[in-house]
């Protein structure tokens, strides 16, 4: 009736013919592109010069350690291939701004031999400070924090951070880092840290615990997985001890200084972190103290978790972890040192810490040797398959035990398997997007006298459910 | 409707009621409380003490000696013996473990943990028979007064002798720092050196080593006077706590390691029955152990 009408429909038509006109066209100009590709796959050529667009503060050194796989290139594809690894490499260090342009021509230099060609990125460099803030929620705990960040620093793609925190369970945290990438290798990088923080242990032990440190670390990507290699000295003071503290807590009050070799490997091939459906989760972490310092023992934990689709929405998930403390000077370890076992999650039916050595009721003192496992069965709920919500059943022990230097290793072992603390229970589990929520009704099964139980419902939150 | 004509905090009482005698909610109690379905003793042994027992610097100045080398320690300590209590002794060499972050604490076997004039409380609420002299009203008056000068003239030249003298850093290290690693004792002895510093300005404007061992000899004289021939102070039969509080000092000025430095040692020297005294109480309360 309007005639008005007419003309968007026209327009529209025009509109939707045009564009399937230019995808056409881009798409045989793909194939012709490719097919000139993979014709000039093996055309030798070389790398006449690489320039590089758009740069203010970085330094020659790093580009040449990233760009120098590429200029020895002797084929067409092999120059593609590795020019584009190098821009990767370039996005990757996170000092410039998506996307790098990499643009290929046959040289203009009068100079140049044929079938030279000249590469030239195009970047453009991220601003140099920047400022995050953030809260987090895990392990009982709340936090805020702040961090700042200066990026490139000394033109070698270095970062300097300093972050600081403050939270229910640690009071303040205070973090400088400096981190500089290995030849200009985003997955290898070398740190340097100097940390300062105290910890409100008063919830499950009685006392605070103020560490101040300084380490060197470097991570890195292996075939295998992640791993992060870091000597570090750390100064503990266990302080604070509450009024009503245990004697055991109060007797292990004092300064002691931690010097100590950490080797840390995470393989992690799951499909989500925090409600996976499949796939599989290994950490070992090493440390060995006694390289200085008042403290020696040898440090070891092992954590796992496998996690098998059934079909239909249930997925059964599966987790083992064990640790060993033992002392290499055969004196009693330290509470700063020792393991703790317990809480919404790691043991559920158990209250924070509230599995192991326990006097009176009251203060965990830790252990020195662990194991607990966890089984657990995630099925889907009527109605809510669209919602990363799950019915959830479990069944999740542990023990925990101080080693008695005067008694042979082995009957310490032994030992784990005489008083285990286990429980069950049937739950929903709810993935939000920052952390994953689960409320349980908790049945302890097995427990010692010395436990603290949390029977009935039980709420957890956090990223690291065992 | 009848319950919005009925109190609020009634209505809340008569709520929690009704939840609480839920027959539901009390066959969940019921059931939870069958749980844990088995029980087992803890492995690990608990931590006790079967009566009171005093954490402090320890051991003493000299091999073989209980007595602690901190003056505050040897005075707590001292009262605890000459009132004849009942207590253990721990070298704990740790002040972090007291609530007031100086040692010694007396942990009491129910758990508390008394600090300062709380052990004096402790003592003279417990002593059963009089083992401690009785000081008339105004021998208490005057014994105060001897306890504030030891507290101050003495405590000042000690501090001194103990943390300015450069001469004993080593002596000093070795009892207050050496336990821990370094770089940490260095920290920690550079905080306690400023603590006892500042401790001293309190009373002192500057830190003058003559006018500081000059005051000292003059309460020196002045308890040696007091002291005359008696066994202890006022006359007593039986020692009181000022006895404990000289004795602290004496004992650790006289066993403190002499060096060039020690003026401190020659000033007590002057005094034979301030030696004398000395040397009475420790062989009578802490010889007699062994």
């Amino acid at each position: 009736m309007d005639p008005d009408d007419k003309f968007p429909q026209n327009a529209e038509e025009y509109l939707r013919q045009s564009q399937t006109i230019r995808a056409k066209a881009y798409e045989t100009a793909l194939q012709n592109f490719q097919k000139l590709v993979s014709e000039m796959k093996d055309y030798s050529c070389h790398i006449h010069s690489f320039r590089i667009q758009g740069t203010k503060r970085t330094r020659q050194s790093l580009f040449e350690s990233v760009v120098n796989p590429a200029l020895g290139a002797k084929t067409f594809s092999s120059i593609l291939n590795e020019v584009n690894i190098a821009a990767d490499k370039l996005q990757r260090l996170d000092i410039f701004q998506y996307p790098i342009y990499v643009d290929f021509d046959s040289s203009k230099d009068p100079l140049a031999q044929p079938n030279a060609i000249d590469v030239l990125l195009s970047v453009e460099e991220k601003s140099r400070f920047w400022i995050k803030t953030g809260t987090e929620i895990g392990n009982d705990a709340g936090s805020a924090n702040i961090s700042l960040n200066i990026r490139n620093v000394f033109g070698g793609a270095e970062t300097l951070e300093a972050f600081m925190s403050a939270s229910t369970q640690t009071s303040h945290v205070f973090e400088f880092c400096l981190a500089k990438p290995i030849n200009g290798n985003p997955d290898s990088k070398i740190d340097i840290t100097a940390f300062s923080l105290t910890r409100n242990n008063q919830n499950f032990s009685s006392h605070d615990e103020i560490l101040r440190g300084v380490a060197l670390r470097w991570r890195g990507l292996s075939r295998l997985g992640f791993h992060e290699l870091s000597y570090g000295s750390t100064w503990r003071q266990v302080c604070n001890i509450a009024q009503q503290a245990t004697l055991s807590v109060r007797e292990s009050a004092g300064h002691s200084l931690k010097s100590s070799l950490i080797h840390n490997f995470v393989r992690d091939r799951r499909d989500d972190i925090m409600l996976p459906s499949r796939g599989y989760y290994l950490r070992l972490f090493q440390e060995i103290a006694g390289l200085g310092g008042d403290v020696c023992f040898l440090k070891a934990e092992t954590e796992s978790q496998l996690n098998f689709p059934l079909g239909k929405g249930f997925i059964l998930s599966t987790s083992l972890r064990n640790g060993i403390l033992f002392q290499t000077d055969g004196q009693k370890s330290k509470i700063s040192d020792r393991f703790f076992l317990g809480g919404a999650q790691s043991i559920r039916g158990f209250k924070l810490n509230g599995i192991g050595p326990r006097e009176e009721k009251k203060d965990s003192l830790g252990g020195d040797i662990y194991v607990a496992g966890g089984l657990s069965l995630f099925t889907p709920l009527p109605k809510l398959h669209q919602h990363p919500v799950k019915g959830h059943l479990f069944l999740n022990g542990g023990s925990l035990l101080q080693l008695n230097p005067s008694q042979p290793l082995l009957k310490s072992i032994k030992g784990l398997r005489r008083a285990p603390s286990v429980s069950a229970g049937i739950g929903i589990a709810y993935r939000s997007s920052i952390l994953r929520l689960e409320v349980n009704f908790c049945l302890p099964l097995l427990a010692t006298t010395t436990d603290k139980l949390q029977k009935g419902l039980q709420l957890g939150l956090g990223f690291n459910f065992w | 409707m009848e319950s919005s004509t009925v109190p609020s905090s009634t209505t809340s009482q008569t709520w929690r009621n009704n939840l609480n005698n839920n027959p539901i909610l009390q066959t969940v109690r019921q059931f939870l409380s069958k749980f844990p379905l088995k029980t087992y003793k803890p492995l690990c042994k608990s931590n006790e003490l079967y009566g009171p027992r005093l954490y402090i610097w320890g051991p003493g100045w000299k091999v073989g000696q209980r007595t602690s080398f901190d003056q505050e320690c040897l005075k707590w300590q001292t009262y605890l013996k000459i009132a004849q209590c009942d207590f253990d002794i721990r070298d704990a060499n740790e002040p972090l473990m007291s609530p007031s972050g100086k040692l010694p604490i007396l942990i009491l076997s129910e758990g508390e943990v008394l600090i300062d004039e709380l052990i004096k409380n402790y003592v003279e609420d417990t002593k059963e028979s009089n083992k401690l002299g009785q000081l008339s009203e105004e021998q208490q008056a005057d014994s105060q007064a001897f306890i504030t000068l030891a507290d101050t003239k003495l405590r000042h030249a000690l501090l001194y002798t103990l943390w300015c003298e450069s001469s004993n850093e080593c002596d000093t290290y070795e009892k207050y720092g050496r336990r821990y690693a370094n770089p940490i004792d260095k920290i920690l002895m550079y905080q306690a050196k400023n603590a006892a510093i500042k401790e001293m300005l309190i009373n002192i404007p500057v830190l003058n080593r003559d006018d500081i061992y000059h005051e000292a000899s003059d309460a020196l004289q002045a308890l040696s006077v007091a002291l005359g021939d008696n066994p202890y102070f006022f006359g007593q039969r039986l020692p009181t706590f000022i006895d404990a509080v000289v004795f602290s000092y004496l004992h650790i000025i006289l066993e403190f390691p002499v060096t060039s430095a020690n003026d401190l040692n020659q000033l007590v020297n002057k005094h034979k029955n301030l030696v004398e005294f000395t040397k009475r109480i420790y062989t009578e309360y802490y010889e007699q152990e062994f």
